[in-house]
This record gives structure tokens, sequence and C-alpha cells, in this order.
């Protein structure tokens, strides 16, 4: 007690509490995003489009109504199976991506073979072309995909456009960038490690699951983190690559109602929009809460500094 | 052993994993009743009938899928709002989008087809999504935009309505409706309800600043004077506007009108670059004033929702906008006073069309005839009355909107039917790297509005720097 008092005592120094007062000000700042998505959810639309908003807006009805289409859907709008897809999808993506950095990263980290850096280097350079330009290629490729979806070999249906292939197939791809980042965390670990291991018996397999695995756990943790949530919130494959609705996830669905917001002559429901978007924001954000300290762990673990 | 077996069961989840997820992500089932839809995306049609794939327009939108799917879900949403579903011809209509796609799918029945409705977005999305979709071959039966049609048109990508359509269509049809889809004498595209702009006013804030809020104003000049007088009696509490000009389509559209009323143009007539005529200059010169009348940064800001919300909260008083001002004013309560744009010294009256949701069957649609039959119904006497009924838009077929009846019912709504009536265009598309061309103009104009630069200088040099883009 006396302890905690001493501790109390010192963040109560004038330096100490200049900085609490500074954090506390730009964490409200930061925060302030949040609260106003949640206090505008509760407005109807005739009430949000015809009040002056103040700082901290509170609604004279409040309803619950935008909430429950969140957790319930309408008419135009199945939630429920944006959210099951925004999951299966994160899930998904974030396990090709663990896998596949990991495999990846020992084969730079570990193998020697001829040409490796030249190999990697070119795979590094993918990540330099921005995903815009990509777009319309990897729309033509998912078009021509040879025999689905009706084509003849290349031509003459749709390939896997607007099917779950899309997001099985396009969507994991080798996660480069995480590729990168466990070679350099492997890096770190020394050879006879794996030396070791193999006079004990151990297969390649064995090495990289139960030797080198366990110690690259802050970075893959990292990766899964920033994988699930580049996923999560990425609206542009469901919606560029897919149109049915049973495809959709939860921030194409939004980036949906905001365009319809956007075309001249409809009336944009906001509060609606504004509270999907806590909706998609907020899995996003607990994961990050959660997690945090990996982001730094892991990123320590690799030696790159911001 | 054991890591092999790991790898042979984690080999077998993923594939298992994938192959349900595509199957189970097909033959999903959804609330909205889309149920319909098979892997791929495909819809069961019914024996007999010509399935076509229609993009969703916003405002008549209820839902994707297959149009007879979709009623059931979106009846039961309006009845548990209380909302009736009776609609009589001529009496006003509370489900508009709902009634518009009765409407539809009854009379296309009747021709054996059937619809199916999948929504790619609006505005740069949709584009790069047709975009893609042109290219790829894979493309509905009728795609819907705005700005990006009349280009598409030129670069031959769209079917020419039939002939015998399209001379029925100028006989019979409001210009505003497909003048802007006019190539080379061909018709590539229609809009059921397009709008062009007008000038509104909220009579509460004019009259607080000692102007009569029933008198009409009709020059440039008065514009200027009233907005001025406006901003001072609300002394930062409301102000004059006028009209939203940021360097988008948003801005474009509607302050296209007072370029075209003072005889300027964004474009010549070989799609090249025309910004420092001296009628732009003097167009923008007006903008700069209006801009004095707005709270700071509020008319140029590219999100053209926070510059209409101003005007639903009352606080900026003259607003140049589409029809459906005439409602969602209503809606928020506000008293509306309504007129064509004023004129500038020698202009005459002019428009662009704007909130023009333009229907085109594309060269590689599949049912093109039926994707025709589609249009008809568009402008076909049930879907105009139902568009007058709304009262949010003005109906394009001349039999309802030139009638009495119409006058009587809807004076605003008819005011607006004769703008579209009289000399509409619709923005032009540059000849090449339209966007870019676009962006020249528009940060011209911002600087030109926002800085205390010479309007003439920074138009030439904008048009400089777009003929090396465009030529």
């Amino acid at each position: 007690m006396q302890e905690f008092s001493k501790k109390l005592a010192v963040q109560f120094k004038p330096k100490y509490l200049f900085a609490h007062l500074v954090l506390f000000g730009v964490g409200l700042v930061l925060l302030y995003p949040l609260i106003f998505m949640v206090t505008v959810g509760f407005f109807t639309e005739e009430e949000f489009m015809t009040t002056v908003l103040g700082l901290l807006p509170f609604a004279k009805q409040p309803t619950w109504e935008n909430f429950l289409v969140l957790f319930n859907g309408s008419a135009d709008a199945a939630i429920q199976q944006y959210f099951l897809n925004s999951t299966i999808r994160t899930v998904y993506a974030t396990f090709w991506a663990l896998l596949t950095a990991l495999l990846a990263g020992y084969v730079f980290a570990r193998l020697k073979f001829r040409g490796k850096e030249v190999i990697f280097l070119t795979l590094l350079a993918t990540q330099m072309i921005p995903a815009t330009v990509a777009l319309i290629p990897t729309y033509l490729q998912f078009a021509r995909w040879p025999f689905a979806g009706g084509n003849n070999i290349f031509t003459g249906g749709t390939g896997i456009l607007d099917t779950w292939w899309v997001y099985l197939i396009g969507g994991p791809s080798i996660n480069i960038m995480g590729a990168f980042l466990v070679k350099q965390s492997m890096e770190k670990v020394p050879y006879e490690l794996d030396e070791a291991a193999k006079v004990d018996g151990a297969g390649t397999l064995r090495i990289i699951f139960r030797i080198l695995l366990p110690l690259q756990m802050p970075i893959m943790a990292f990766i899964a983190i920033t994988t699930a949530l580049a996923t999560w919130n990425d609206f542009i494959t469901p919606f560029f690559y897919t149109s049915s609705d049973h495809l959709q996830t939860l921030p194409a669905a939004i980036t949906r109602l905001s365009s319809a917001a956007a075309s001249p002559g409809t009336v944009p429901n906001w509060p609606l929009i504004i509270t999907l978007s806590l909706g998609t924001t907020l899995p996003a954000l607990l994961l990050f809460f959660f997690f945090q300290k990996y982001i730094v762990q892991g990123l320590a673990n690799t030696g790159i500094k911001g | 052993m054991k890591i092999k077996k790991i790898a042979a069961l984690t080999g077998t989840a993923l594939l298992a994993a994938a192959l349900s997820a595509c199957g189970g992500g097909g033959a999903a089932t959804t609330e909205n009743g889309t149920g319909a839809e098979k892997a791929g995306g495909e819809v069961s049609s019914t024996p007999g009938m010509t399935t076509i794939k229609v993009l969703n327009e916003g405002a008549v939108s209820i839902g994707v899928g297959k149009l007879d799917d979709l009623f059931a879900a979106k009846e039961k949403e309006y009845t548990d709002t209380g909302v009736s579903l009776d609609y009589t011809p001529g009496s006003p209509v509370e489900t508009f989008p709902l009634q518009y796609q009765k409407i539809m799918s009854e009379q296309l029945k009747s021709k054996k087809i059937e619809v199916v409705t999948e929504d790619w977005g609006w505005g740069e999305p949709l584009i790069q999504k047709q975009t893609a979709g042109f290219l790829a071959k894979n493309i509905p039966d009728i795609i819907v935009g705005e700005t990006q049609m009349p280009g598409f048109a030129q670069q031959g990508l769209l079917e020419p309505f039939p002939d015998e359509m399209a001379d029925e269509i100028r006989e019979t049809v409001s210009p505003a409706a497909w003048k802007p889809m006019e190539v080379d004498g061909k018709i590539y595209g229609l809009a059921a309800q397009p709008g062009v702009s007008n000038l509104f006013w909220n009579k509460k804030l004019v009259e607080q600043a000692g102007i009569d809020p029933n008198k009409t104003i009709t020059t440039w000049q008065e514009l200027r004077d009233n907005v001025k007088k406006v901003t001072e009696a609300g002394a930062g509490k409301f102000y004059g506007g006028g009209v939203y000009a940021a360097p988008n389509f948003g801005g474009y559209l509607r302050y296209g009108a007072l370029i075209a009323i003072n005889g300027g143009s964004f474009a010549d007539d070989s799609g090249q670059p025309a910004f420092n005529s001296p009628q732009n200059a003097e167009t923008v010169a007006l903008l700069k004033d209006l801009n004095a009348a707005h709270p700071p940064g509020l008319m140029v800001n590219n999100n053209e929702g926070s510059y209409f919300d101003a005007w639903n909260k009352g606080q900026i008083a003259y607003l140049i906008d589409g029809p459906w001002r005439v409602q969602e004013s209503k809606t928020a309560g506000l008293d509306l006073g309504m007129a064509p744009i004023p004129l500038s010294p020698n202009g005459k009256a002019a428009n662009v069309t704007i909130g023009a949701a333009f229907h085109s069957v594309p060269k590689d649609a599949k049912n093109k005839e039926a994707a025709f039959e589609y249009i008809k119904v568009m402008y076909g006497e049930q879907i105009q009355q139902l568009v007058a009924d709304s009262n949010t838009r003005s109906p394009i077929l001349k039999s309802i909107g030139e009638s009495q009846k119409y006058q009587d019912k809807h004076p605003e709504m008819y005011l607006h039917y004769q703008a579209m009536s009289g000399d509409v265009t619709g923005l032009p598309t540059f000849t090449k790297d339209n966007s870019k061309a676009w962006q020249l103009w528009g940060d011209a104009v911002v600087k030109s509005i926002m800085t205390d630069g010479d309007i003439q200088s920074l138009l030439d040099e904008a048009q400089q720097r777009a003929l090396n883009v465009t030529k």
C-alpha cells in the first residue's frame, strides 16, 4: 500500500502530471471518432438530417434501429451473411499468410541455392506495385481462368469471378512481406539449433514446426494480426471481383451503402452507414487492442525499427 | 511421423475448407431472398423466360438478386415501419422504389423477360468495375452510370438504340433524358428520371435578411447581392450560399449549369479542353464571389454530403441543385422557394443534366433485344406516371409532363420539367485522359476561388496543361 502511494506520488509530480495530461488529451482526440460514431448511431435519419451537430451529438429521440440493423440486417442487407463471410475470409487468409510466410521465410533464411537473392529481391519488388494497378489485370486473370465459370479454356464464360474461388485462390497468395519478416527473424536464430535437431533425427518439417516456429511466435503473431486486419477491412476484393449478395463482406456492403448515398437524388442514411462502419471497425479494433504488444515484439525481433 | 501426420491433416483441412466454402457460398440462401442464386452468381432462370442482368440504380434499388424474390422482404420492411403499400396511379406514392420495380417486373413478364439486379456501386468504383467488365467481356445486359456513359458511347462500347425506338424517344421524351447520350445521331442511353438544376432558397433565412422571400431573382447580380445580404444578416450563424463547386463531378454538374448559361463550355466539339474562354472566366468570378458567402472551405469541400448537410440544417440560404431538393427540403422542414437559375447579363437559359442514371445496352450484352425492352418500359406510361406521383423528379414522357393535370398538381416539379425541356447538355468527355483533364479544370477553379490569383491566368495555365494531356 505504501509502495502504491509512493508510485502515485511520483505520478503526480509536475513533469509526469503534465505528460499524463497531454497523453490523456491525445487519447481523447484519437477516441473521439469512435465516440462520435456511437452517439450518431442513436439518431434517426430525419433527426440527423435536421440537427446541427455539436461536438458530442446526442439524439433527442434516441433509437436502437441502426444497431438492430447492424446485428440483424434488413430487407436489402443480409448483415449476418456479410459478417460470416468476413470472418471465414479473414481466418482463411490469415492461416495461409502464416503458413506461406513461415515456409518461404525458412527457405530464404536457411537454404542455400543458386539465385536465392535474385528470387527474393524479385519477390520483394512485387510489393512496390500499387494494388490499384493490379486491379484490372487481376480481374482479367479471374475472368479468363481456364475451364471455370463456363470458360472454353480461357473465354466464353466468367471464369472464377463472382465465386468463392476469388477469396480462396485470389486472396491468399504468398505473403511476401511476412516471408521477409520471418527471414529476418529466423536469421537471428543460431544455425546450430537446426544441426543439433538434425543429429537427433529431425526432418525439415520437424525443424520448421517444432524447433523454429516456437521461436518465431512474436513475428507470427504480428503477421497474423496485420493480415487479419487487412483482410477484414479489405473492400476492394469483394467489391471488384464479386457481385452476388451472398459473397459480400461487411466493408463491401458498407461501401455499397455509401456509394448509394453518393448517388444524387438518394437521401443518404448517414446514421445507419456510420453504425455499420462501427460494426466493421470494432472487431478490428479489439483484435489490435488485445494483441498490440505482439506487434512491437514481432517488429523488435526482426531488427526493423520505425 | 507425427509431423507428416500434421502436414497431411493440414492439407486435408485446407482442401476441405476450400471445397466446403466454395460449395457453401454458392448454395447460400440469404434472408433477403437471393436464394435463387447458384454458384458463380448465376441465377436460375424460369423456363421459357429470358433473364437479363441489370445494374442497380440507387434511387430505385430494393436489393440485389432476382427481382421477384426481393418484393416480399421489402414489403415486410415497409409494413413493419407503418408505411402503406397502397398506390393508385395519380396519387402520392410512399414506396417509390418498390412500386417502380413491381411495374418493371410485371411489364417485362408479359414479354417473357425476368430481371436479376446487381449492385456495382456508384461513382469511381463503378467506373473501374465497368471498365474491367468491358475488357473481360463480362458485363450485364444493362449498365447504368452518369458522367462516364457518354464516354463509353464514344468509345464504341455501347449498342445504339434501334432506329425505330430512337425515333419514338425523340418524339415523345424530354431531351434531358437522352440528349447527353446522343453521339453521331445515334442514341446510346436513356434516363427514366433525370434531373436538371434549379435555384432553391430557404425562405426563412432570406426573410431574416430583409429580402422578400416570394420574389424570384433572375440575374447573377441579384444572386450576388442577395447572398451578401444574407451572409451579413447571418453574422456567422448562417450564410448566403449559392452553389457547390468542389473539384469533382458533384461540383462540375452543379456549376456546369452556370457555365452553360453564360455561353461557356468545358470542351469544344472535338473533345478538346475549352477552359479559358472569357465566358468561363466570368462564371468562375461569380463562383469566387459566392464563395465569400459560405462558411470557409465549404463550397469546395470534396465531401458533397457536408455541403448539402449545411443546406438541410438551415446554414445556407441559396442553392443550385437537382429536383430531389424539393422533397428532401420538405423532409428537413424547410420552407422552400424554387425558380430557374438566374441568368448572366448576356446569358440565356441552359442546363446540365444531373443525377441522370443513364441506362445503356453494352455491345457485349448477351440479351440485347430483351435489354431494349427493359428500356422501353422505363419510358412507358406506367413508370412515368409513378415518377410524376413521386414528386421527387419530373417525368420524361411529354404526354404526362406537359399535361394540365401535372402542372396543377406539381407546380414546382413542372418548373423542373420546363428546365428539362430547354437547352440541356451533359458533361463532355475529353478525347484523352478524361480524369486528368477534369482534375486540371477543377484545381484551377479551386485556386481561382480560394486564392488572390488572376482567374484568367489560372484558366490559361489549366488550358495549356490540359491540352498537353488530351492531344
